[in-house]
C-alpha cells in the first residue's frame, strides 16, 4: 500500500478532461458494439486492455511499485465513470481489479513476479471461481475441497456462474482446505491453471440466449502448493479485502449515465400517438424519475469517494450503492424496452453478433436493448444479491 | 349479422370443457413439449394443434350455431389460462380467439365459410392491423383497398409466419375522406381477408422474444375480400379485441399461477444459512404480495367475464381494467420469480425465464399498460 502523503496533488477536473480525451480515441467499432449492446468477443475486450496498457492506465489504481499510477479513489472513480459513459467496454476485472491486488497484497514474491507482469500485459485471462450450486449468497458454505498430497493440492468440486471462463488461462478459486467450526476459517485461495487435467467447462445459456457464464467441474485436479496465496485458511479474509476495494464501482453510475442518454434519444426519435414519446405524459414522468434516481445515486457515489479520500473505513454504503445502482440499471433497461413499443417483443440473439444487422422490427438498437434488459435481471443477483446487501446494511449500519 | 354477443354457457358444459383443458395440459403439454416445439418450425406443436381441433377447442370462442363449441367468455378464459400455464405455443389467441371472434362478428357469407375452416383447424388465421411497430397497438391505419386489391404494410403479426389467411384492416377508397363520427374522427376502416400465398403478398418472418413466430407483410395489390359491412371495421375490431384482451388476461393469469407455484416451491426447498430461504420474513412478505396479485388477477378476470352482458362502456371498462391489473401483476410476479430463484432463475434451462419472456410479450402484444389504463379511465 502506498503512503497517501507522497501522492501528487491531482486536479480532478484536469484528470477528468484527460480521461475524456482518451475515451474519444477508442476504436470506433468497439464503441459501436458497446453502445448498442452487441456481442463482444475475447479479442474486443483484449483490444481495450491493450489500449489502456499503451496509455499506461491498465492498472492505474495499483501502487507505482507494481506498475500502477497510484490513483486516488477519486481518480479511479472518475476513470470508471468517464470511460463507461463514453462507451468503453466492460473492463474485465478478474485480473486487474480482483486477483492482481490480492497478489500484490498477500502473494509471495515469486507469485508477484510470475503473475503481475502477465496481468498488466493481458497475456493471461483470469476467471473467478467463487460461487457454487449450493453456495451463492451463502458463499462460506462452499464445498469444493483441496486436499494436500505431497507438494500438491488435489481439487475436487464445482463452481458456477463463472464468467468467460471459456477464454481463461487461469482461475482463482476459493476452496475448502479444512473442516472448521466456522465455515469461513477453512477456506483457502488457490490459483489454478486452466490447462490442468481434470477441468471441464459446461456452458450455461441464459434467458437472453447468450453464453457468458459457465459451470466448471474439478475432478482431482492437481495444483502445485506454490499456487496457494497467503496462508492456508486465509482465503476468506483476502476475498473480503478484495470486495472492500471495489466498493464505489459497484454502482456503475457511468454506465447508467450512458444508458439514460440513449433512452433520451430513443424517446425523442420514437413517436407515440403521433407525437414524440418524450412528450407523452406518462413516459415523460418516468424519464424524469429515472433521471432523479441517477442524480441521487451519483451524489451517493461522490459522498462515498469523499469518505475514501479522507481515509475513513468503508461502512455499509457499498451495499447501498450496489442496491440502488442495480435497480436503476434495470429500470432504465425496462424503460428502453417499453420505448420500443411492439418492436420490444421481437428478438433474435443472432443479431447481436453482427455489426451491421437489420433487426426484423424497430431501430438498429432494438436487439441490444432487449439483451440488456434480459441480461440485466441478474444485476440484482450477482456480486452479492440485493437481499444479502440489505442484510449487510441491517447489521452494519443499524445493528439489527 | 347473427347474434354474436357472448352467450351464457350452462354450468355442466363449462365444467366439462375446463376439466378437459386442464387434463390435457397436465397429461400432454409439459415443459418438454414446449421446449421441443421451440426448436423447429412452425414453432408450435402440430400434434397439439390437431388435438385442439379434434376436441373442439378451436370453437371455444364461437357461437354454438356457427359450428362452435361454446360462446362464453368463460370458455375463452379457460382456454387461454391453459395457454399461459403451459406456455402453449399454438395460435390459440391469434386464430381461435381473435380471428374467430372477428369472423363470427362479421357474420356474412365470406366470414362464415372461413369460420368452419378455422374451427376445424384446417386453416390458420391472424389479424394484421398494426402498421408502426414503435406505436401503441391502435396507431393510424394507412393501408388501402381499391377495386378488389389491397395495398400497404402491416407489422408484428403474431403467427403471421404460418397464417394461411390474414384479416387485414384497411381504408376503402370510397369511404376514405368521409370521417366517421363513431371512429373518433379517424377515417373509417373495413376488414378484408387476404390469402398469404398470393404473389402480391410479401412476408418477412421472424420470431418473438418468447419463441413464437411472427411476420411483417407488404401488400402490393393483393386480392382481398371484404368481411362484414363496409366501413364498420373499427367497431368490429374494438369488440373482438375486447374478447382477445380477456383471453390475454387469462393467459397472463395462467403464467402467473404457474410462476407463483414454482417460486413458492423454491422458497420451501432452497436452503441457505442452514434453513429454507422461505423462513425469511422479508421473503415471506414478498411471496404474499405475489399471491395477492394472483388472487386479484383472478378476481378482475371474473369481473370482465361477467361484464359480457353489460353495455359497451361498462364492458370496456372491466376488460381494460383487468388488462391493466394483470400487466402489473405479471410484471412483478415474473421479476420476483427470477430474483427469488437467484442465478438459476436467469437460465434458459429453467421454466422461470421462459415465463418471464412470455409475460413480456403478453404485456405489450395488444398495447402497453399506459394504453389500457387510459382506456379504463376513459370508459368510466
Amino acid at each position: 500500500m502506498t503512503d497517501s502523503s507522497v501522492r501528487r496533488a491531482v486536479d480532478p477536473q484536469a484528470f477528468r478532461e484527460e480521461v475524456r480525451d482518451f475515451a474519444l480515441t477508442l476504436p470506433g467499432d468497439l464503441r459501436h458494439k458497446v453502445m448498442n449492446n452487441l456481442k463482444l468477443e475475447k479479442a474486443d475486450y483484449v483490444s481495450y486492455l491493450k489500449v489502456l496498457e499503451a496509455r499506461g492506465w491498465i492498472v492505474g489504481h495499483w501502487p507505482a511499485a507494481y506498475g500502477g499510477c497510484d490513483w486516488t479513489p477519486l481518480q479511479r472513480f472518475i476513470f470508471e465513470e468517464e470511460t463507461s459513459e463514453a462507451g468503453a467496454p466492460w473492463l474485465i476485472p478478474f485480473g486487474v481489479n480482483y486477483v492482481g491486488p490480492i497478489l500484490y497484497t498477500f502473494g509471495s514474491q515469486s507469485q508477484k513476479d510470475r503473475f503481475l507482469p502477465r496481468i498488466r500485459s493481458s497475456e493471461d485471462w483470469w476467471a473467478q471461481g467463487y460461487s457454487e450450486p449450493g453456495a451463492g449468497s451463502d458463499l462460506a458454505g462452499l464445498r469444493t475441497r483441496a486436499v494436500r498430497d505431497g507438494d500438491h493440492y488435489v481439487v475436487t468440486g464445482q463452481k458456477i456462474w463463472t464468467t468467460y471462463v471459456q477464454w481463461a488461462d487461469w482461475i482463482f478459486c476459493l476452496v475448502r482446505t479444512r473442516q472448521e467450526d466456522r465455515p469461513q476459517k477453512g477456506i483457502s485461495f488457490l490459483l489454478i491453471d486452466m490447462k490442468s487435467p481434470g477441468i471441464t467447462i459446461r456452458p450455461i445459456i441464459t434467458m437472453d440466449m447468450c453464453h457468458d457464464v459457465n459451470e466448471v467441474f474439478f475432478d482431482e485436479v492437481r495444483v502445485p502448493v506454490e499456487n496457494l496465496v497467503g496462508e492456508e485458511g486465509g482465503g476468506w479474509t483476502y476475498a473480503k479485502v478484495l470486495l472492500s476495494n471495489e466498493r464505489v464501482l459497484v454502482a456503475e453510475v457511468g454506465r447508467s449515465t450512458r444508458q439514460l442518454r440513449r433512452l433520451d434519444k430513443l424517446a425523442a426519435e420514437t413517436s407515440r400517438n403521433g407525437k414524440p414519446l418524450r412528450d407523452y405524459g406518462p413516459f415523460a414522468r418516468r424519464l424524469a424519475e429515472l433521471k432523479l434516481r441517477h442524480f441521487v445515486l451519483q451524489s451517493t457515489c461522490y459522498q462515498a469517494v469523499a469518505e475514501a479520500m479522507a481515509g475513513n473505513e468503508p461502512g455499509a454504503e457499498a451495499s447501498l450503492m450496489k442496491i440502488r445502482g442495480s435497480e436503476l440499471q434495470q429500470d432504465i433497461a425496462e424503460a428502453m424496452v417499453d420505448a420500443l413499443g411492439l418492436a420490444g417483443i421481437v428478438y433474435d440473439a443472432a443479431d447481436l453478433a453482427e455489426m451491421g444487422h437489420t433487426p426484423a422490427e424497430g431501430p438498429f438498437e432494438a436487439p441490444g436493448i432487449l439483451k440488456d434488459h434480459l441480461h440485466g435481471r441478474a444485476a440484482t443477483i450477482y456480486g452479492g444479491s440485493n437481499e444479502i446487501q440489505r442484510n449487510i446494511i441491517a447489521k452494519l449500519a443499524l445493528g439489527l | 349479422m347473427t347474434d354474436t354477443t357472448l352467450a351464457s354457457l350452462d354450468a355442466d358444459t363449462l365444467r366439462l370443457f375446463t376439466d378437459s383443458v386442464q387434463r390435457y395440459g397436465q397429461d400432454k403439454y409439459g415443459f418438454d413439449t414446449y421446449r421441443s416445439s421451440l426448436r423447429a418450425k412452425p414453432y408450435f406443436s402440430a400434434q397439439a394443434w390437431r388435438d385442439y381441433a379434434d376436441m373442439g377447442w378451436l370453437g371455444a370462442a364461437l357461437p354454438l350455431d356457427e359450428g362452435g363449441f361454446a360462446s362464453d367468455g368463460r370458455a375463452i378464459v379457460a382456454l387461454m389460462r391453459y395457454a399461459g400455464e403451459h406456455l402453449a405455443l399454438e395460435p390459440l389467441l391469434a386464430s381461435a380467439v381473435l380471428a374467430g371472434r372477428l369472423l363470427a362478428l362479421c357474420g356474412d357469407g365470406a366470414a362464415l365459410s372461413r369460420l368452419s375452416e378455422m374451427a376445424g383447424g384446417r386453416k390458420l388465421f391472424a389479424l394484421a392491423h398494426v402498421e408502426s411497430a414503435g406505436d401503441a397497438f391502435d396507431g393510424p391505419v394507412r393501408s388501402s383497398y381499391r377495386e378488389g386489391r389491397l395495398y400497404g404494410d402491416k407489422q408484428v403479426v403474431l403467427h403471421g409466419d404460418v397464417a394461411d389467411d390474414l384479416i387485414v384492416s384497411a381504408c376503402e377508397s370510397r369511404v376514405t375522406g368521409s370521417l366517421s363520427s363513431t371512429d373518433g374522427g379517424q377515417p373509417a376502416l373495413s376488414l378484408y381477408v387476404v390469402d398469404t400465398t398470393h404473389p402480391a403478398v410479401r412476408r418477412t418472418v421472424y420470431r418473438l422474444l418468447d419463441g413464437r413466430g411472427a411476420a411483417s407483410f407488404n401488400f402490393d395489390g393483393a386480392p382481398a375480400t371484404l368481411l362484414g359491412p363496409l366501413g364498420k371495421g373499427r367497431p368490429l375490431l374494438a369488440q373482438a379485441l375486447l374478447d382477445a384482451r380477456l383471453g390475454l388476461c387469462a393467459e397472463s393469469h395462467g403464467a402467473i399461477r404457474a410462476l407463483n407455484r414454482l417460486t413458492l416451491a423454491y422458497l420451501k426447498e432452497r436452503r441457505q444459512f442452514g434453513r429454507p430461504i422461505g423462513m425469511n420474513q422479508a421473503l415471506q412478505h414478498r411471496m404474499v404480495e405475489l399471491y395477492m396479485l394472483e388472487q386479484e388477477a383472478a378476481a378482475v378476470i371474473g369481473a370482465a367475464e361477467r361484464a359480457a352482458d353489460l353495455a359497451g362502456p361498462q364492458r370496456e371498462r372491466a376488460v381494460m381494467g383487468a388488462v391493466a391489473h394483470t400487466i402489473t401483476a405479471g410484471r412483478l410476479v415474473s421479476h420476483e420469480a427470477v430474483q427469488m430463484h437467484g442465478g438459476i432463475g436467469t437460465t434458459d434451462e429453467l421454466a422461470v425465464g421462459h415465463y418471464f419472456k412470455r409475460i413480456m410479450v403478453i404485456n405489450r402484444l395488444l398495447g402497453d399498460r399506459d394504453a389500457h389504463l387510459e382506456a379504463f379511465a376513459k370508459a368510466e
